[in-house]
């Protein structure tokens, strides 16, 4: 279907911007023919004949909106038995990149996005705005308004919009709704939901379609948040991962019920925190007594840093040509702010009656990236292992079997 | 009623010492078995404690007992029997010397491929 078919005596169509699943177009942009503007006329989920006193109610309150973050709608048009919504075209870019966002950046989206959400929900009537994803939220870093985060597409249909099958919300959705808002009952606390899944996608840097493969294979609403962000580069907080994790909790009820408690439990928390290591003992002095000895250590990993995660690493420093393959830690891997590490040394590498002076490293997202422990081991002489007889037994049943004949013979004579 | 205890305690006196008389041999061989094969237990249990394996912790202990045999029959006028028992003993003092010298041209050959300090 051609776009211009879509003009009428205001507005002149001009590109698609988006199709809907049976091709027709569904958002595409056009220009104000009185004051040549761009806008964007999208159609509304259903016909005509379909509109519901919900949807008008939720659509006469669109028009209302005004304010900061917000884009409002400019009004309606009919064409062949479709409505159509008119809003300002927004030239600015949306959070749908293909990028990993700095937890920092993150906060600062998360602070624009819940105050534009708390200044929504608490104007009457109060809306729940049931389509944030990436795509629908535009980024302004220069921003002369104050907020830098302008949302758009406000569902007109938040109420059980894929029928009573729960198991298959809409691909580009899916991820970002809750299920109390699929089985039609959304809330302030769904926004919340969406809100969390939306940062959860900008600091993985997953896509918004694939949103739903992070989730846990035994419910499809749950994200192990803490499982996702420490596999990412940068340290966060545990107090912003719990934060994260009520937001995306799949009971509503577990949620902060709205965006300005959210906003509130945030404004508190640092997103990126260091953990602080602390590493006993820092000297480490090992001596075997004979050629071939195991030898073993213990050593204490701990964070002093409360609110933060530590993981690291051990590896031995590499010496000339020796790449340390004789020195063993029981897991290399630290993950936990309190660990205990067994070193096992084999001396059956090393020469005898020798000193060897080694470094152990800890890398680590502390603030301290490596720290050193120095390991001594002093290897023993050549001799077999002293295993002790037992000579008192010995000595006993040589005597009471040297008696076992000459009982023999008395009764014999 | 006095005397007749004293009848009764005579009599279990005298049955006892009979059965001594003529069991007590029997019964000191069976002690002295009893004995020999609880510290030849007793052995075998102390050297797996200090890491001897578990056939050297068998021969030990049955060695041990064939030597003693030897020296008892020695003294009962069979000296013959007095090497058998002695010789498997005297070579497993042998064979850890050699064990020893084994170990140490182990080392010896593979000193090129330790690690140096």
């Amino acid at each position: 279907m051609d776009v211009s078919s879509f003009s009428n005596q205001h507005y002149k169509a001009q590109a698609i911007l988006k199709r809907g699943i049976n091709g027709r177009p569904k958002t595409f942009l056009a220009i104000s023919e009185t004051n040549e503007s761009k806008l964007v006329v999208k159609q509304m989920p259903s016909p005509l004949f379909e509109v519901s006193s919900e949807m008008q109610r939720r659509l006469a309150a669109f028009l209302s909106l005004e304010g900061v973050g917000i884009i409002p709608g400019l009004g309606t048009y009919k064409h062949s038995q479709e409505i159509y919504l008119i809003r300002e075209y927004l030239d600015a870019r949306s959070l749908a990149v293909n990028r990993i966002f700095h937890p920092e950046e993150v906060r600062n989206i998360a602070m624009a996005l819940l105050e534009v959400l708390s200044a929504i929900q608490y104007q009457i009537p109060s809306i729940v705005h049931g389509n944030i994803k990436p795509e629908n939220i535009f980024f302004q870093p220069n921003s002369s308004q104050g907020s830098q985060i302008v949302l758009t597409d406000f569902s007109l249909t938040p109420v059980s919009q894929w029928g009573s099958n729960l198991n298959f919300p809409r691909l580009s959705s899916l991820g970002f709704v809750p299920l109390e808002q699929v089985a039609g009952n959304p809330t302030p606390a769904s926004d919340n939901y969406a809100v969390g899944a939306v940062l959860l996608s900008l600091l993985s840097g997953t896509a918004s379609h694939q949103l739903y493969t992070l989730t846990s294979e035994e419910n499809a609403y749950q994200y192990p948040v803490q499982e996702i962000l420490l596999q990412q580069n940068f340290p966060m907080s545990s107090y912003f991962m719990d934060w994260l994790g009520t937001m995306l909790a799949t009971n509503e009820g577990d949620r902060f019920p709205d965006a300005r408690t959210a906003l509130y439990a945030l404004r508190h928390i640092q997103v990126i925190a260091r953990p602080c290591v602390q590493v006993s003992p820092s000297e480490i002095y090992l001596q075997a007594e004979r050629f071939g000895e195991q030898l073993q250590a213990y050593l204490e990993v701990r964070n002093l840093m409360p609110g933060t995660m530590l993981r690291g690493k051990w590896r031995v420093t590499p010496y000339l040509n020796d790449a340390g393959n004789w020195i063993q830690f029981d897991t290399d891997h630290v993950f936990g702010n309190e660990t205990t590490m067994l070193l096992s040394v084999d001396t059956e590498q090393l020469l005898i009656d020798k000193q060897y002076v080694r470094e152990l490293g800890f890398q680590s997202n502390s603030e301290r990236p490596i720290v050193a422990v120095s390991l001594v081991v002093k290897t023993g002489s050549l001799k077999l292992p002293a295993r002790p007889l037992p000579v008192l037994h010995l000595t006993g049943l040589l005597v009471v079997s040297g008696f076992l004949p000459i009982a023999l013979s008395i009764i014999l004579w | 009623m006095r005397e007749m205890k004293l009848v009764f305690a005579a009599i279990l006196l005298l049955s006892i010492s009979t059965v001594v008389y003529y069991l007590g041999p029997y019964l000191i061989c069976a002690l002295i078995l009893i004995g020999t094969l609880y510290l030849c237990f007793g052995v075998a249990s102390k050297m797996k404690q200090s890491g001897y394996s578990l056939m050297i912790c068998l021969i030990v202990p049955l060695l041990v007992t064939l030597f003693g045999l030897g020296i008892g029959f020695t003294y009962s006028g069979e000296p013959l029997l007095l090497p058998v028992g002695s010789i498997p003993l005297m070579s497993m003092v042998i064979y850890s010397q050699v064990q020893q010298r084994r170990f140490v041209a182990h080392y010896q050959q593979n000193i090129t491929q330790l690690i140096k300090p």
